[in-house]
C-alpha cells in the first residue's frame, strides 16, 4: 500500500525542506547585507550634508542660494529622499529665519520638478513618495492640487490617505476641507486615519478665516458620514475647546432621536456640551439623565457638573439614590470636589434621609425596599467619607 | 582664560550636532556629548563642567531626574544647566525652573536666540 | 484493520501539520498587510484628537521583592497619556510590600469602589504622594487570578492590562495596542506577541540587543514561541477565532470582565478559561464583540531553562487547557456558539488536547512494529516520519523565515542560523518529549492535581550596566 508514492512524498518533502532552508539562508544574508550597506550609505550622506546645510543656513540670503546645495544632491531617488528627510528633521529643530531658509531647500525648483514627475506617474510607490513630499513642502500650484485630488479617489487606501494629508498643506481652505470630506466618506478608512487627518486639517487652519468655523458642522450634518466618524469630530471639537460650535451642538442634540444606534453619538454630544459649558443645553441634559442606560447617566452627571450652577448641582443630588454604583460614585465625586456648595447639598441630602430612616426604623415598617435604601445610604456615606479624605489629602500635598 | 567645559545630553543626533557647531563656533568650548541619560550621568559623576545642556526626553533617565540629581550635589551648585525640549507646555517649563534649571529652550529654536541666552548665562558666572 | 490504524495516524499528522502550515503562511500575509498599514498612521495623532481609552495596568505580585521596584520603574516610563499602575501584593512572605513602601514613600489610603467580583480580603491600600497614577493593594494570599480580581474591582479605568511582575514591556506597547481597540469596535480583549528574553542584552530594563539564548532548552523554546505563539495566534486571529491570550500580557475591557465575573480562582489555566468564557458569554448573549491579537512583539518574558521547570510549566499549561475545555464542554458542537463551537473548539480538543496522546500512541505503535520481526513496513514508517517530523521541520523553518521577513528582530545573522538549526532539532526529540509532558498533564488533570509548581527564576539584577539576562 505504501509503495513508491510514499517515497515520492518523502522526496518531495525533503526537497521542499532544502529549498526553504537555502532560501532562508540566502534571504537572511542578502537582506542583512543590503541593510548594512544602506545604513552606512545613509550615515555617510548625513555626515557629508549636515555641515553643508548648516553652512548654507548661516550664509544664505535669498531663495536661489539653495541651488548651490541642491546641485550637490544627485538625481538618484535614495539621495533625494535622504536629503528631504534630513532637511525636514532640521525644520523641527530650527525656527524663524533659519527655518525659512530650510524651506527654500525643500521648495527648490529642481527638487519640486523631480517629485512632480513622481506625482504624475502611475506607480503606487512613486505616488506615495510624491504625497509625502508635498505634505512637507506645501501645495501651492493648482496643477499639483488637481493631481492630488485624483489620487484621493485612488483605490489604494495608503495613496488616498497620503494625498489627503498632502492636501492639508495647501493654503486654500476649501481644498483642504474637500479632501477631508472625501476621505471621511471612504469605506476603507480606519478611525485612526480619520483622527490624524482631522488633526492635520485643524493644525493647518488659518484662525483668521471665519469659514473654518462652518466646515466641521458640514461634516456633522452630512448624512453619508458614519456615526463613529462624527463622534471623532465631536470629541475633537471638545478636546480643543472650539466654543464657536456650542450653539450648533445644542441644536444637534435637540434634533437627534434617542435610538440604540445613536446612543454613542448622544453621549459624545453630551460630553462635549459639558466641556464647552453650553449652559442653555442643561435642560436637555437633565432630560437624558433619567434614561435607562447607566453610561448615559454617568455622562450626564459629568456634563451637569461641568455646566455648574445651583440648579444643576441640586439636580445631580436628587440622582444620588441611583440604582447603579458607578452613577452614585460619580455624583459623590463631583459634589465633594465642587469648590462651592456641593458638600452642603450632600449634607442636606444625608440629613433628610437619615431622618426618614430613623422614623421608619422606629415604626417597625421594615421591608426589603428599605434595606436596599439603607444599603445604598451606607455605601454613599462611605463614599463621601473617602472622597472627602482624599480631597483633603490632595489639598495638603499641593500646598506650597 | 581657560576653555570652558560643556556637556550636552540629547538623544537626537541632529540636535547634538547643531549644538556642537554653535558652541564650538561662538564660544570655543570643550564639548562632550551623550545620547543616553545614564551615560551622561555616569560621566558627570567624575567631571564638573561649566555648562550642561540637557534634553528632557531621554532614554535611560529623563532630564528632570538628572537635573534633580545634579542639583543635589555640592559641586554642581554653580554649574549652569540649560533644559532643551520639544515639549513646550507651561507645566514642564514651570517644573524645570522649580528644579533650578537656569534656562529652558524649546525646540524649534532660533540659533541667534540660543547664542544670546548662553552668552547671558556665561556672563553671569 | 492495521491499514485503518496506519491511515488514521498518517492523516492525523498530515492534517495537523497542514493546518499549522496554513496558519503560518496566512499569518505571514496578514502581518505584511498590517505592517504596511501601520506605517501610514502616526499614533501621536490618536492622542492629539483625544481618541484613546484609559488603561489600568495590574501587576499581581507574589514574592517578587527582587524585581518589583525595577519593574514598576520601567512601567512608569511607558508612553501613554492616561494610565495607572496597580500592584497587588498577594500576601507575599518576603519583603515585597516593605520595599515598595520605602522606595515610593507609600501612604495608606482608602478608595471607594464596588466589590463586583469577590476575592480574598484586602488588608490595606496605598498610594504615593509623589506619583499620582500608582496604587498598591496589600491583600491576603489568593493566587494570581484572585489578585487580578481585586485589581479589577479597584480600577476605575476603561481597560485593564494584566501582566506578570517580571514581564518587560516595550515602551510604546500601550500606544500600539490601543489602536486595536480603536480600529475594531467592541473589542473586549487583545493580546500581543510574547518573546523570549533569555539571552537579550538589557540595560535598565530596556532591551538593547536581541539575541538567541545560550541554553539548550531556552533555544528550543525560542523556535517554539515563534511557531506556536507568534504565528499560531496570528493565524487564529485572522480567522477571528483566537482562544489564547498569554497570561504574561493581555488587555481587556474592564466592564466586559466584570460582566462575566472576573477570573476563576480555582482553575490552573485561568488565562485560557477567561477568553473562552468571554467568547461563550458574548456569543450566547448575541452581542457583537472582538478578541484581537496584535501581530507585533510587545512583551518579553523569561522562559524556564532547566528540564524540571520546563516540564512543570508545560504540564501545568496542558492541565489548564484540559480544565478550560472541560468547563466549557457545553460549547462543543453547539451551533449557538457558531464557528467557535463547531470548528475551533473541536479542533483544539482533538489536535491540541488529545494530540499528544495520539502522537505517543503512534510512536508506541511503530515501536511495536519493529519488535515484531519482519512486520515492519518500511514504506509506512518512512511516510510516518516524513509526515510527522519532516513536515514539522518545514513548518518550524517557515516560522523562522517568517520572523526574518516580517520583523527582523534578531540582531545578528548568527541568531537566525542558530534558530534554523534548532528548528530541525526541535522536531527530533523535543516535541516528542513535550508530548510526554502534556500527556502527564492530562493524567494529572484527571487525577485532580491543581498545583502551580515552582519555576526556578533567577530574576534580573538591579545593575545600571547592561548585562545578559541570566540563564
Amino acid at each position: 500500500m505504501f509503495g513508491t508514492p510514499t517515497y515520492q512524498a518523502v522526496f518531495f518533502l525533503v526537497a521542499v525542506l532544502s529549498l526553504i532552508f537555502i532560501f532562508l539562508l540566502g534571504y537572511t544574508f542578502w537582506t542583512r547585507t543590503k541593510n548594512k550597506y544602506w545604513n552606512r550609505y545613509g550615515r555617510k550622506f548625513k555626515d557629508m550634508f549636515t555641515p553643508l546645510i548648516f553652512d548654507y543656513v548661516d550664509s544664505a540670503r535669498k531663495s536661489n542660494d539653495a541651488d548651490a546645495v541642491v546641485k550637490k544632491v544627485t538625481r538618484r531617488i535614495q539621495d533625494i529622499e535622504l536629503f528631504i528627510d534630513l532637511v525636514d528633521n532640521m525644520t523641527e529643530i530650527l525656527s524663524g529665519d533659519d527655518r525659512q531658509k530650510l524651506r527654500w531647500l525643500i521648495n527648490n525648483p529642481r527638487i519640486e520638478h523631480y517629485y512632480r514627475k513622481k506625482l504624475n506617474s502611475t506607480r503606487r510607490g512613486d505616488q506615495l513618495l510624491a504625497c509625502v513630499y508635498y505634505a512637507k513642502s506645501g501645495v501651492v500650484e493648482l496643477k499639483v492640487a488637481v493631481e492630488l485630488f485624483e489620487l484621493c479617489s485612488s483605490k489604494n487606501i495608503k495613496v488616498a490617505f497620503g494625498a489627503a494629508k498632502a492636501l492639508q498643506s495647501s493654503t486654500n481652505h476649501e481644498m483642504r476641507f474637500y479632501a477631508l470630506k472625501d476621505f471621511f466618506l471612504r469605506k476603507d478608512a480606519t478611525e485612526l486615519m480619520i483622527g490624524e487627518l482631522l488633526h492635520l486639517f485643524h493644525h493647518n487652519s488659518n484662525p483668521i478665516y471665519q469659514t473654518s468655523d462652518q466646515s466641521l458642522k458640514q461634516l456633522l450634518l452630512d448624512k453619508n458620514i458614519r456615526k463613529e466618524r462624527k463622534e471623532i469630530v465631536i470629541k475633537y471639537i471638545s478636546h480643543h475647546n472650539f466654543y464657536e460650535y456650542s450653539t450648533f451642538l445644542h441644536q444637534y442634540l435637540q434634533k437627534i432621536l434617542y435610538r440604540p444606534d445613536n446612543k454613542s453619538l448622544i453621549k459624545h454630544l453630551i460630553a462635549a456640551i459639558g466641556v464647552l459649558r453650553v449652559e442653555e443645553a442643561a435642560l436637555l441634559v437633565r432630560n437624558y439623565a433619567v434614561y435607562p442606560d447607566p453610561d448615559l447617566r454617568v455622562c450626564c452627571v459629568e456634563a451637569l457638573n461641568q455646566l455648574g450652577g445651583e440648579e444643576n448641582l441640586l439636580f445631580i443630588t436628587t440622582m444620588l439614590l441611583d440604582i447603579e454604583f458607578d452613577v452614585r460614585k460619580r455624583i459623590i465625586q463631583t459634589l465633594v470636589q465642587d469648590p462651592d456648595d456641593g458638600h452642603l447639598l450632600l449634607e442636606k441630602f444625608m440629613l433628610t434621609h437619615l431622618k426618614f430612616i430613623t422614623k421608619i426604623w422606629s415604626s417597625d415598617l421594615q421591608s426589603h425596599d428599605m434595606f436596599v435604601i439603607v444599603n445604598k445610604l451606607q455605601s454613599i456615606t462611605q463614599g463621601i467619607r473617602i472622597a472627602s479624605a482624599n480631597k483633603k489629602q490632595h489639598l495638603k500635598s499641593t500646598r506650597p | 582664560m581657560s576653555k570652558k567645559d560643556v556637556v550636552v545630553i540629547d538623544d537626537d543626533e541632529l540636535t547634538c550636532m547643531l549644538m556642537r557647531r554653535i558652541l564650538e563656533r561662538e564660544f570655543k568650548f570643550n564639548i562632550v556629548s551623550f545620547k543616553n541619560g545614564l551615560e551622561g550621568l555616569e560621566y558627570l559623576e567624575n567631571h564638573n563642567p561649566d555648562l550642561v545642556v540637557l534634553d528632557l526626553m531621554l532614554p535611560g533617565k529623563n532630564g528632570f531626574e538628572i537635573l534633580k540629581n545634579l542639583r543635589k550635589r555640592e559641586e554642581f551648585k554653580n554649574t549652569k544647566i540649560i533644559l532643551v525640549s520639544a515639549k513646550s507646555n507651561s507645566s514642564d517649563i514651570e517644573r524645570g525652573f522649580d528644579l533650578s534649571a537656569d534656562e529652558y529652550v524649546t525646540k524649534p529654536f532660533q540659533q541667534q536666540e540660543f547664542v544670546v541666552r548662553i552668552k547671558k548665562l556665561m556672563r553671569a558666572s | 484493520m492495521i491499514e485503518i490504524i496506519e491511515w488514521l495516524i498518517i492523516s492525523y499528522f498530515l492534517t495537523l501539520n497542514s493546518v499549522y502550515l496554513l496558519l503560518v503562511v496566512g499569518s505571514l500575509i496578514y502581518i505584511r498587510r498590517q505592517m504596511q498599514q501601520s506605517d501610514v498612521v502616526k499614533p501621536t495623532a490618536l492622542f492629539k484628537s483625544g481618541i484613546y481609552k484609559t488603561i489600568s495596568i495590574l501587576v499581581p505580585a507574589y514574592n517578587e521583592a527582587e524585581n518589583i521596584i525595577e519593574s514598576i520603574e520601567s512601567l512608569l516610563r511607558l508612553e501613554y497619556p492616561e494610565y495607572e499602575i496597580i500592584v497587588i501584593n498577594d500576601g507575599s512572605s518576603d519583603d515585597t510590600i516593605s520595599r515598595l513602601t520605602k522606595h515610593f514613600n507609600l501612604e495608606p489610603t482608602e478608595l471607594f469602589y464596588k466589590e463586583s467580583i469577590s476575592h480574598e480580603p484586602i488588608k490595606a491600600i496605598y498610594t504615593s504622594p509623589e506619583i499620582p497614577n500608582f496604587t498598591v493593594i496589600d491583600k491576603e494570599n489568593g493566587g494570581k487570578s484572585d489578585a487580578l480580581n481585586a485589581g479589577i474591582n479597584v480600577s476605575d479605568f476603561d481597560l485593564i492590562c494584566s501582566i506578570d511582575a517580571d514581564s518587560i514591556l516595550e515602551q510604546d506597547v500601550l500606544k500600539k495596542l490601543i489602536q486595536t481597540f480603536v480600529r475594531y469596535k467592541d473589542t473586549v480583549a487583545a493580546g500581543g506577541i510574547v518573546r523570549v528574553i533569555n539571552g537579550c542584552k538589557i540595560r535598565n530594563r530596556e532591551i538593547e540587543e536581541i539575541h538567541v539564548p545560550d541554553g539548550f532548552f531556552a533555544r528550543l523554546q525560542s523556535v517554539e514561541y515563534l511557531r506556536a505563539f507568534l504565528f499560531g495566534r496570528v493565524g487564529w486571529d485572522y480567522l477571528k477565532s483566537l482562544l489564547i491570550i498569554s497570561g504574561a500580557f493581555g488587555i481587556f475591557d474592564r466592564k466586559a470582565i466584570v460582566e462575566i465575573g472576573g477570573y476563576l480562582t480555582n482553575s490552573v489555566g485561568e488565562d485560557i478559561e477567561l477568553i473562552i468564557r468571554l467568547h461563550s458569554h458574548f456569543l450566547r448573549e448575541k452581542k457583537p464583540y472582538n478578541i484581537r491579537f496584535l501581530p507585533e512583539p510587545i512583551c518579553w518574558t523569561e522562559v524556564p531553562t532547566d528540564y524540571k521547570s520546563l516540564r512543570n510549566q508545560r504540564n501545568r499549561w496542558h492541565r489548564g487547557l484540559a480544565d478550560s475545555l472541560w468547563r466549557h464542554k457545553y460549547m462543543l458542537f453547539n451551533p449557538t456558539y457558531g464557528r467557535l463551537g463547531m470548528l475551533v473548539l473541536p479542533f483544539f480538543l482533538v489536535f491540541e488536547l488529545f494530540g499528544p496522546i495520539i502522537i505517543l500512541l503512534s510512536y508506541l505503535y511503530i515501536g511495536i512494529l519493529f519488535m515484531i520481526p519482519g512486520y515492519a513496513d518500511v514504506g509506512f514508517v518512512t511516510l510516518f516520519f516524513a509526515v510527522s517530523i519532516l513536515y514539522g521541520m518545514v513548518v518550524s523553518l517557515i516560522s523562522v523565515l517568517a520572523e526574518e521577513v516580517a520583523y527582523k528582530t534578531y540582531t545578528s545573522t548568527k541568531d537566525i542560523l542558530v534558530l534554523t538549526a534548532y528548528s530541525f532539532i526541535e522536531n527530533l526529540g523535543y516535541r516528542q518529549l513535550h508530548s510526554i509532558w502534556q500527556v502527564s498533564g492530562i493524567v494529572d488533570f484527571i487525577r485532580g492535581n491543581t498545583s502551580w509548581g515552582n519555576m526556578k527564576r533567577e530574576g534580573f539584577k538591579v545593575h545600571p550596566e547592561s548585562e545578559t539576562a541570566r540563564e
